[in-house]
C-alpha cells in the first residue's frame, strides 16, 4: 500500500510538473517569437549602417599606402598661387580623428586678393595629397572690385609617420 | 467486475458435487469437470485453477447462497442516474431485512424508464459473504469472484436463449440440489427473482411439491400482470431438470389458466457454472468480494495494475517533461544565437563590449561619434567642397551685378553684405541661393554713397555637409 502511495503520489506529482512545464511552454511561445522578432529588427537595423565608413577607410587606407602622412605645406601652396608673402599662414592645434589620424586646421589672412588668384589657391591646395579643404571664409571690403580681403580656414589629414 | 480476465472459471458446488466450467474472454463457456467434490480430480483440477489465480491469468466465480442474497429492482423518481446513484443505498435499505451498511451491495447499470431512473441491486450480508468464503476454503477452493446467482442465471438466459420479442414475458427455473431459483424478466430485461428454499432433489418431495404449487401460481400471475402478458415462455435448468419425469410432474402443477411455453436448456446440471464462468472472463457479473474481502490474487493483480497505470502515467509525464525541456534548450540556443549575432554585428560597429539589450544605443552612439572622427575624410573626398558653393555664390554675384562688400561661409552658415543695381536683384540672389541649398533671410542695409540699395542676408543650409 505504501508502494502504490509512494507511485501515486510520484506520479501524481510528476503529471502536475508535466502539465506545468507544458503550459509554461505553451505560454511562453509567444514571448519566445516576440524577443526573436526584436532580436532579428535590431539585427536588421544594425546591419543597415555595415560599410557605411568604407570611403572614409579606403581613403585612409590608400593615403597609408602612399605614406602620405603630412599635408603639403600651405604657405609654399600661397607663395606659388598668390606669390611671396601674399599670405599669413597660422596652424592651429590639430585633433585627434580614428587610427591615429588628426585633423589639422590652419588659418590663412590674404590682403586684396583678387577672387581669380584666390581660387587657384583653393585649387592647388584642394588638389596636394592629403588636401588642404576649405572650411570657412570670410571676405572682406576691399577698394578695387574683383578683390577683396580674406580670412581662410583649411582643413586637412595628417598622421605620426610611423 | 470491472477486470476482465484471459480465462474465467464458474464454479457450482452443492450437494457433494461440483460443477467447473472454463470461458476464454469473449468465447463460449465449456463444461471442463463435473465429479464428485471429494474426488481426487477435483483436488488436481482445482489446484491447477488456483495456480493459474495465483498468476493472475484467471478468475474463479462462485455464487453467493441466493437463500442469503437479495436482489431487487429500484425505481428513483428522476430522471438522472447521477442523482438516482446517490439514494440507491437509501432506496435499497428499505428493501433488505437488514441494514445496508452491513451489507456488501451492487448497483447495476442505470437506464431511464418512464421519467425514472432503474437499476437492479444485489446484496449479502457481510457476515454471511465471510461464512461462504471460510465454507468454500474448507471445500478446497478460494472464489475470486462471488457473484449473484440470479444475475447470473438471467444473463445466461440471455445469451443462450435471446428473446424473440423484446416485451416477451420470460422466466428462468432453476431447479437446484438445495433450493429452487424462479427468475423473470421481460425480453432480456431482468424483473425479480424468487428462491424457494427447498429442492426436488433434496428432502421429502411431497413437501417440495406443496411448496412448488403454493409459490408458483402468485409468481406466475404477479409476472403476467406486471409485464402486460398472456402467455410467457417458461425455460428450465439445474440438475433438477435432467430427469423429464420430474420436470413433467412439476409443469402440471402449474396453473392450467396460463399459457406457458416449456424449454429445457442445454446441459442443464452446468447451466449455472457456464454462467458463472462466462461473467468472470468477460467482467459482465456481480462481485461482492471486494474492497478488503477482495482475494488476495485480485488486489496484488490489481496493485500491479495500478503500479503500470502510475508507472505508465511517471514514463508519460518524464517524456513530457524531457519534451519540454528540449523545446525550453531549443528556444534557449535559437535566443543565443540570435543575441550572438545582434553582438558581433554590433560590435563590427561599436568595436567594444556592448551590453545586452543595448546593441542599437550602443550602435547609434558610435555611429555618431565615429560620423564626426570621419567627417575630414569625407570633406577630403567631396567632390565639390566648400570651394565649389563659393565660387557658385560669387558667380550668381557677380551675374546679377551685386558688389559684395563682405561674405561669411561655413559648412552650415552664409552672410553676405552687398550693394545692387535695385531692389529686384535681391529677391534674384536669394532665389539662386535656395537653388543652392541655403535657406535665406535678407535685408535692406540703406544705400551706398552712389545711391545703390545695399541688403544683408543671412543664410543657414538646408542639410547637413
Amino acid at each position: 500500500m505504501n508502494a502504490e502511495r509512494l507511485w501515486k503520489g510520484a506520479a501524481g506529482t510528476l503529471a502536475v510538473c508535466a502539465l506545468a512545464a507544458s503550459l509554461n511552454t505553451g505560454l511562453s511561445t509567444a514571448r519566445h517569437r516576440e524577443i526573436l522578432s526584436a532580436k532579428e529588427r535590431d539585427l536588421q537595423q544594425i546591419q543597415i549602417h555595415a560599410g557605411r565608413w568604407a570611403r572614409e577607410d579606403a581613403l585612409r587606407a590608400a593615403l597609408e599606402k602612399q605614406q602620405a602622412w603630412a599635408p603639403a605645406d600651405l604657405g609654399e601652396i600661397a607663395a606659388l598661387a598668390l606669390g611671396a608673402n601674399a599670405a599669413k599662414i597660422t596652424p592651429r592645434a590639430a585633433t585627434a580623428l580614428a587610427d591615429g589620424w588628426q585633423r589639422r586646421e590652419t588659418a590663412v589672412e590674404l590682403r586684396d586678393v583678387s577672387y581669380a588668384a584666390a581660387a587657384r589657391f583653393l585649387a592647388a591646395a584642394a588638389e596636394s595629397v592629403p588636401p588642404w579643404r576649405l572650411r570657412e571664409i570670410e571676405i572682406g571690403p576691399s577698394a578695387q572690385a574683383g578683390k577683396g580681403a580674406m580670412s581662410l580656414v583649411f582643413e586637412s589629414l595628417e598622421k605620426k609617420r610611423p | 467486475m470491472a477486470e476482465t480476465f484471459k480465462t474465467g472459471y464458474g464454479l457450482d458446488a452443492s450437494a457433494g458435487r461440483i460443477v467447473l466450467a472454463r470461458c476464454a474472454r469473449r468465447g463460449v463457456p465449456q463444461v471442463v469437470l463435473s465429479v464428485a467434490a471429494d474426488s481426487d480430480e477435483a483436488a488436481r483440477v482445482l489446484k491447477t485453477v488456483a495456480a493459474d489465480v495465483e498468476k493472475g491469468v484467471a478468475a474463479l466465480a462462485a455464487c453467493a447462497p441466493a437463500a442469503q442474497t437479495a436482489v431487487r429492482r429500484l425505481r428513483a423518481p428522476f430522471a438522472s442516474p447521477r442523482k438516482a446513484a446517490k439514494v440507491w443505498p437509501s432506496l435499497l435499505d428499505v428493501e433488505l431485512p437488514f441494514p445496508v451498511e452491513s451489507a456488501a451491495c451492487f448497483y447495476g447499470e442505470p437506464r431511464l424508464a418512464d421519467g425514472g431512473t432503474v437499476a437492479i441491486a444485489a446484496a449479502v450480508r457481510k457476515s454471511d459473504l465471510t461464512a461462504f468464503g471460510e465454507a468454500c476454503r474448507e471445500a478446497g477452493f478460494d472464489p475470486t469472484h462471488c457473484d449473484a446467482e440470479a444475475l447470473a442465471l438471467w444473463s445466461q438466459q440471455v445469451a443462450e436463449a435471446p428473446p424473440a420479442r423484446a416485451d416477451l414475458p420470460r422466466a428462468l427455473v432453476w431447479l437446484g440440489t438445495d433450493h429452487v431459483a424462479i427468475v423473470r424478466g421481460r425480453g432480456a430485461e431482468f424483473m425479480a427473482a424468487h428462491v424457494l428454499r427447498a429442492s426436488p432433489l433434496a428432502g421429502d418431495p411431497q413437501a417440495f411439491e406443496a411448496v412448488w404449487a403454493a409459490r408458483v401460481r402468485p409468481i406466475v400471475a404477479a409476472h403476467l400482470a406486471e409485464t402486460g402478458g398472456a402467455e410467457m415462455d417458461l425455460w428450465w435448468a439445474g440438475p433438477g431438470a435432467e430427469d423429464e419425469a420430474r420436470l413433467a410432474r412439476l409443469r402440471q402443477m402449474l396453473p392450467a389458466d396460463y399459457a406457458l411455453r416449456h424449454e429445457i436448456h442445454r446441459l442443464p446440471a452446468s447451466f449455472l457454472a457456464r454462467a458463472l464462468a462466462r461473467r468472470a472472463a468477460d467482467g459482465a457479473g456481480v462481485n461482492f468480494r471486494s474492497g478488503e474481502e477482495a482475494h488476495p490474487a485480485l488486489r496484488r493483480l490489481r496493485e500491479r495494475e495500478a503500479k503500470w497505470a502510475y508507472g505508465s502515467v511517471v514514463a508519460a509525464s518524464l517524456v513530457v517533461l524531457a519534451l519540454n525541456a528540449g523545446e525550453s534548450a531549443f528556444r534557449r540556443n535559437r535566443v543565443a544565437a540570435a543575441q550572438r549575432e545582434l553582438t558581433a554585428a554590433a560590435q563590427a560597429i561599436a568595436g567594444e563590449a556592448i551590453p545586452r539589450g543595448q546593441e542599437n544605443l550602443m550602435v547609434e552612439r558610435a555611429i555618431s561619434r565615429r560620423d564626426e572622427e570621419t567627417r575630414p575624410f569625407r570633406n577630403a573626398l567631396d567632390p565639390e567642397g566648400m570651394e565649389t558653393r563659393l565660387a557658385q555664390v560669387l558667380q550668381d554675384a557677380s551675374a546679377l551685378g551685386i558688389e559684395i562688400s563682405h561674405l561669411g561661409l561655413s559648412p552650415a552658415a552664409i552672410s553676405i553684405r552687398a550693394a545692387v543695381p535695385n531692389v529686384q536683384t535681391i529677391e534674384a540672389f536669394a532665389e539662386r541661393l535656395q537653388a543652392q541649398d541655403w535657406t535665406v533671410q535678407s535685408e535692406p542695409a540703406g544705400t551706398t554713397p552712389e545711391g545703390r540699395p545695399q541688403f544683408i542676408l543671412k543664410g543657414m543650409v538646408g542639410h547637413e555637409r
